[in-house]
This record gives structure tokens, C-alpha cells and sequence, in this order.
């Protein structure tokens, strides 16, 4: 057999299983509650990569971490970001884990090992075709303090302890409907609602 | 041009599938029963529910990080838990309260 012809038919061999891959993909329909495989997440973080200009990257933070700095970026963290990354940065919320892509676990090496410049790029210019917006304002440029004080926390996330956690939880945005279940629930674990009751939320099990 | 079929062909090619996710139940009573990997709840409204523990269940007490050391039989608990399509309940968040059940008669 001809060269040409080995060729052709690897091809041809290749087309088909890209059509088929294709279709059954179409048939099967998409998901934003699909994992990216490893290839799809690669291309990604390459291309938004290099979506950061170098200049960026390079940018120091103007502040260094204090208690102080810290309780206030947290609360802008609890307040702002928690919703689709959680008060841990573990990215596992309703919202998060419903994105394509999801939320990054901010507390492992892909996120922390990320220059300040990176971080404070992102949130602010955002990452295009995810659920990450561009939270910056035209005109701050490189110095907008509470995105660097949210990088100081972001630093922070991996030594994040249960006392500051919960502290945070009480700054997340919820419902009144939420801040009652919530009360209820803290009364009920300090023993200050009986073990019977009659009032019940929507989702609570027992009713 | 070509590079760019590639990444599609790529793309399309290892995608992975879907996985479950559901609306979290807040289980809320008192332990009746903890074994490997599940406890069973009285619950405030006296029904028995069992929820599963898994490795990335979060356990607290108080302000405190736990352990599912820490769960023991008479423990009031708030348990925030995703249900699964065959109906079983998995664990996402247990609080354990800082105060013990007082005894209940049946």
C-alpha cells in the first residue's frame, strides 16, 4: 500500500472518530455540572495565562497581612466571593459546584502559587467564559485596596481556622427566611430548643 | 486552522461525565446510633434518619474544628446533607452540639 493511501486511511480513521465522538457528545447534550477533563482544563489555564499581561503579574501588594487587614478582608470575602467559592476558598457551594468551570480550590498550589499581581488581575478584570466577573472599577488600575487586601486573605485561606470560619458564615449574604433556620439551628446545638418541636423549615427533615 | 480542530477534537474527546448534585436537608436531633461511616438521628420531629459520613464531611463543635471521634450517641447534631437518587443522605456539614440531649422516653 501506498504511502498516500496509509495515510488517507489514518485520516479518514481519525475524522471518524472525532464525527462519532462528536455526535455522541450532541446526543448526550452538556452539562455545566460536568468536571473539564485534564486536556480541556490545560488549554484553559494556558490561554488564561496568558490573558494576564506580564506587567500584571509583576504588580507587588502595597499591604502587608494583619489581624486588622485580615478580619476586613474576610468579611469582604464572605460578603462577595463566598457565594461561589465558600468561606474555605474550597469552591464547594451550591454555586460553585453548578459553574463550568468550577471554582478552583483556592487553597491548593494552582491558586497559591500564583504571583499577587495574578490574583489581584484576576478579580479584577475577571476570566472570561466562566463565572468569574470583572469585580474591579474602570479607572482604580493597580490600586484598588481591597482587591489587594482580598490577595492578602486569599494568602490567608490555607491557614483559615473554625473560629474565623464561623465568623465569616455570620457575614455571608442570606435570607431572612435563612437567618431564622440558622438561629434556630445555633439554639437547638446550645440545648436552648427542646428536643420536639413543631416549627420546622421547608427543608428540614422530620416534618 | 488545523491547531484549532485539534484543541476542539480534544476538547470534545475527553470530556467527562456529569455528576449528581441535589438541594442540601438539614437533619436536626439528637444521635441515636454512630457505626462506620453513618449516624442515625432522632429527629426534632421524632422520625429516625440516617445520614451517610463521608471523607469530606465536615465535622465542628462549638467554634471548633471535630472529628467523627467527637460524635457520640445522645450529641445533639445539626446535620446539612445532599440526598442521592436512591434516596440514601450524604453528609456534608455535621455541628455537634456543645450541649447533650437530655433523655427522651419513648
Amino acid at each position: 500500500m501506498k504511502k498516500g493511501n496509509v495515510m488517507l486511511l489514518v485520516l479518514l480513521a481519525a475524522a471518524a472518530v472525532v464525527i462519532g465522538a462528536a455526535a455522541s457528545l450532541i446526543r448526550r447534550g452538556f452539562s455545566a455540572r460536568e468536571q473539564p477533563s485534564v486536556v480541556e482544563s490545560y488549554l484553559a489555564t494556558s490561554v488564561r495565562n496568558l490573558a494576564v499581561p506580564s506587567r500584571a503579574k509583576h504588580e507587588k501588594n502595597p499591604f502587608v497581612p494583619s489581624s486588622e487587614l485580615l478580619a476586613e478582608a474576610s468579611a469582604h470575602f464572605a460578603n462577595h466571593c463566598a457565594v461561589c467559592h465558600a468561606d474555605d476558598g474550597s469552591g464547594d457551594t451550591l454555586f460553585g459546584k453548578g459553574l463550568y468551570p468550577k471554582p478552583p480550590d483556592m487553597r491548593m498550589r494552582g491558586t497559591q502559587r500564583k504571583s499577587d499581581g495574578e490574583l489581584y488581575y484576576t478579580i479584577e478584570n475577571g476570566i472570561r467564559l466562566s463565572g468569574m466577573p470583572a469585580f474591579g472599577e474602570e479607572g482604580t488600575g493597580d490600586g484598588d485596596p481591597d482587591t489587594w487586601k482580598l490577595v492578602l486573605f486569599i494568602r490567608h485561606l490555607p491557614n483559615l481556622n473554625a473560629a474565623e470560619l464561623k465568623h465569616m458564615e455570620q457575614l455571608n449574604p442570606k435570607t431572612d427566611e435563612e437567618r431564622r433556620e440558622e438561629k434556630e439551628e445555633e439554639e437547638f446545638l446550645r440545648g436552648n430548643r427542646p428536643q420536639a418541636q413543631s416549627s420546622k423549615s421547608h427543608h428540614e427533615l422530620g416534618e | 486552522m488545523t491547531y484549532k480542530l485539534a484543541v476542539l477534537a480534544c476538547i470534545m474527546l475527553f470530556a467527562n461525565l456529569a455528576f449528581a448534585h441535589g438541594n442540601e436537608k438539614h437533619v436536626i436531633g439528637t444521635v441515636t446510633k454512630v457505626s462506620q461511616g453513618s449516624v442515625t438521628v432522632e429527629t426534632t420531629a421524632s422520625t429516625t434518619v440516617e445520614v451517610t459520613i463521608i471523607s469530606d464531611t465536615k465535622f465542628t463543635k462549638g467554634d471548633s474544628s471535630a472529628t467523627p471521634k467527637d460524635l457520640l450517641v445522645g450529641d445533639r447534631v445539626v446535620i446539612h446533607a445532599v440526598p442521592t437518587e436512591d434516596g440514601k443522605l450524604i453528609a456534608h456539614t455535621v455541628q455537634i452540639g456543645v450541649a447533650k440531649a437530655s433523655v427522651q422516653s419513648h
